[in-house]
């Protein structure tokens, strides 16, 4: 996409983007409701026009294209499988418009339902299938034409989440076997980075970053990308950046926390407020100073770690431990953040260590 | 706010028996999830305690009061449903309000309970609005304080949760928590989510087949399963099982081409044979590029995804899976070569699938 963008009446979906995927790429659009993941899925697929920019697939240019000969094909959040027809049929139906014969489209069916291992389920209608296995089938219905670019659109959505891990990896694995150019839009960021090879986190029609999950993940550009990946997200804590004896230190509830080894990027900033963004699993507590005094609000086990709450002064600071620490409600500890790996943003929320 | 027990409790529908000589005591104010698959026999209870089903043997107790035969509105039980019922064409303050006067109670009274309540609950500012204009998990609040409104002895929540969106979720079972802690009122919380239940209770009851299989704290459940479906339940990504020989005497056992020394304390009980399942959590599985000099398995990495805090792989073993978790700081690509270390595990007897060790 080149500086393409969309209005919807007064309302603008899509603001100047420009997205460059590659040839068997795995791309997640990741974005809350609204953002333009979905206007994106569809401009790709031909079902919107832009107002202004250009799509290319391959080296051509597709805007005036329709959709049916783009050689694309979407899968909807819904699935909108034809509840009269058996799974036979339903992977049948988008191949009946292509001039195939009987038996080459039967030979085609076969082959995406065995991919898929949906292969014993051809005969049954998708009443008498489970929600996985559903999935599958929608699935197979748009790989069947054997798409240049499959777009998914929300297509763990209706998962619940067991189905969901599995869900995952079974999308990768197939990606990666087809080698398949992939755009798939979700507002889970656990899905995005568990499935993506590049992520682009979209907020008001704009790309607020695209990268790796590790990228997005480890140095998000601003503080909406920080806190749209991982969970529990990751804590802000407005405060003030001070300068002693030429060390430089964050004021958080009266504890300093020593950032001089950033003092490149930083010393221009002395007494400005910054916001520090540490990671839950990057905040340790001990019972006893030094650290950022705190009390314990809550503790809730998540299976092999727990979510411990933290109560310092006005900030609420979540903390991932091991399940086998001992922290209790009400309890007195000191926070110590891992200084390695804090993020700092500036007054803007744009990133600056 | 009440103790409830139910001893020795059959219940069946036909020739299926739903619920299988249970025994289990729900302490006086405490948050207790059962939590099993579809058919486990969880719901049965929960409405067995409500007073919707009654059992076919046993007795169940609220305090002292053995209440078999008291109809559901005598036992002073509330229960919340997965979609919660609200009644069209009212207001919130109606919503709340309609218990108390069912109940006769005098209008001072329901002013004062209803506001109490609406503030614990934050829906104070929309005490007036039509529940019918109300959001999602407004909603569920409203349910939810029409049900604590008259204090009752102890709240059934039915799936009451697992409709929400994740994020939603999160904050309503923390809202759950804070409301238990502060009005200390036995809840009783019916899910098939074990990460909803791990997180909200203080003991969780595992069901499968009607049959209660553990009771015990989030913690011990996970580090102490006691059978192969508790520990395969709990955990997500699930615990991996591989069969292997156990070695009593020489205190080996055999897992593929690892061979792995047990110090006899290992065990807690006597296997029935030498075929044992080695029960082993993907976090507990270490993984290396240059192999350890003993005590490791060699796999060939099929899918590494990270996750934000680590890098969850499948890892192919003989043609099986198995799923690990690593830090994400590691480097692992599909198709790599790497050696597993296993750092801790149980055992289960392949017959009878208790834990020995």
């Amino acid at each position: 996409m080149r500086s393409v963008s969309k209005r919807y009446g007064k309302r603008v979906a899509l603001d100047n983007v420009s997205l460059e995927i590659d040839d068997g790429e795995f791309v997640c659009l990741l974005g809350p409701p609204g953002s333009g993941r979905t206007t994106v899925l569809k401009l790709i697929a031909g079902l919107e026009t832009p107002d202004s920019g250009e799509i290319l697939i391959g080296d051509r240019m597709v805007n005036k294209l329709p959709p049916q000969e783009r050689g694309v094909s979407m899968m909807f959040e819904s699935l909108a499988l034809y509840p009269h027809l058996d799974v036979h049929g339903n992977l049948a139906f988008p191949l009946s418009k292509m001039n195939l014969s009987p038996g080459k489209i039967d030979e085609n069916v076969r082959e995406v339902a065995t991919l898929l291992r949906i292969d014993q389920l051809l005969d049954r209608k998708p009443a008498q299938l489970s929600g996985g296995e559903r999935q599958r089938v929608a699935l197979g219905r748009a790989l069947v034409k054997k798409p240049r670019v499959l777009l998914l659109d929300e297509p763990l959505g209706h998962l619940d989440a067991k189905l969901r891990l599995y869900a995952r990896v079974e999308i990768k694995k197939l990606q990666k076997q087809l080698k398949q150019t992939v755009v798939m839009s979700t507002f889970d960021s656990l899905d995005a980075i568990s499935t993506a090879d590049r992520i682009a986190l979209m907020k008001d029609g704009k790309i607020a970053q695209f990268g790796s999950p590790r990228e997005i993940y480890n140095q998000p550009k601003n503080i909406f990308v920080a806190s749209s990946v991982g969970s529990p997200s990751m804590n802000l804590i407005k405060c003030v950046l001070k300068e002693k004896d030429r060390n430089l230190y964050l004021s958080v509830a009266g504890y300093e926390v020593d950032c001089t080894r950033h003092k490149a990027r930083l010393s221009d900033r002395i007494g400005s407020e910054v916001t520090l963004g540490i990671r839950p699993s990057d905040v340790r507590a001990s019972k006893t100073p030094p650290g950022i005094a705190s009390r314990v609000f809550a503790v809730e086990p998540m299976g092999y770690e727990k979510i411990v709450t933290l109560k310092a002064n006005e900030n609420v600071i979540v903390m991932k431990t091991p399940l086998h620490a001992s922290f209790a409600p009400r309890e007195n500890v000191w926070i110590q953040p891992n200084v390695d790996r804090i993020s700092l943003f500036d007054e803007a929320g744009q990133s600056i260590v | 706010m009440a103790r409830v027990a139910l001893e020795n409790v059959v219940k069946r529908f036909g020739r299926t028996v739903a619920v299988d000589n249970l025994n289990i005591e729900i302490g006086d104010g405490e948050l207790v999830c059962l939590l099993g698959p579809s058919g486990s026999g969880k719901t049965t209870t929960l409405r067995m305690i409500a007073g919707l089903e009654r059992p076919d043997e046993g007795r169940i107790r609220i305090d002292e009061r053995v209440v078999n035969d008291v109809p559901p509105r005598d036992r002073d039980i509330a229960m919340v449903f997965q979609f919660p019922v609200i009644y069209p064409g009212t207001s919130v303050r109606d919503n709340l309000e309609f218990p108390l006067k069912q109940r006769g109670y005098g209008d001072e009274e329901i002013k004062k309970r209803v506001e109490e309540i609406a503030e614990i609950l934050k829906i104070r500012p929309v005490l007036r609005e039509a529940a019918s204009d109300l959001n999602t998990s407004e909603r569920q609040r409203v349910a939810i304080g029409r049900a604590l409104v008259r204090k009752p002895k102890a709240l059934l929540l039915d799936e009451a949760l697992t409709n929400l969106e994740s994020g939603l979720k999160l904050m309503m079972i923390a809202e759950l928590k804070r409301l238990h802690e502060e009005l200390h009122q036995t809840m009783i919380y019916v899910t098939h989510d074990q990460s909803e239940a791990l997180m909200m209770a203080d003991r969780i009851a595992v069901f499968n087949l009607g049959v209660l299989q553990q009771y015990d704290t989030p913690e011990r459940l996970y580090s102490d399963p006691e059978n192969l479906f508790v520990a395969g339940f709990i955990g997500s990504p699930p615990m991996n099982f591989l069969e292997c020989r156990l070695d009593a005497k020489r205190g080996i056992l055999g897992v593929r081409n690892l061979e792995i020394e047990l110090s006899c304390s290992r065990l807690e009980k006597t296997p029935s044979s030498s075929e044992v399942i080695l029960g082993i959590r993907p976090e507990h599985i270490s993984v290396h590029k240059i192999c350890p000099k003993k005590d490791h398995v060699k796999g060939r990495v099929d899918m590494a995804q990270f996750v934000g805090d680590h890098l969850s792989l499948d890892v192919e073993l003989d043609g099986r899976t198995l799923k690990v978790l690593s830090p994400s700081s590691a480097e692992i690509e599909p198709g790599q070569e790497i050696c597993m270390q296993f750092e801790e595990f149980h055992l289960f007897d392949r017959k009878s699938e208790e834990m020995i060790g």
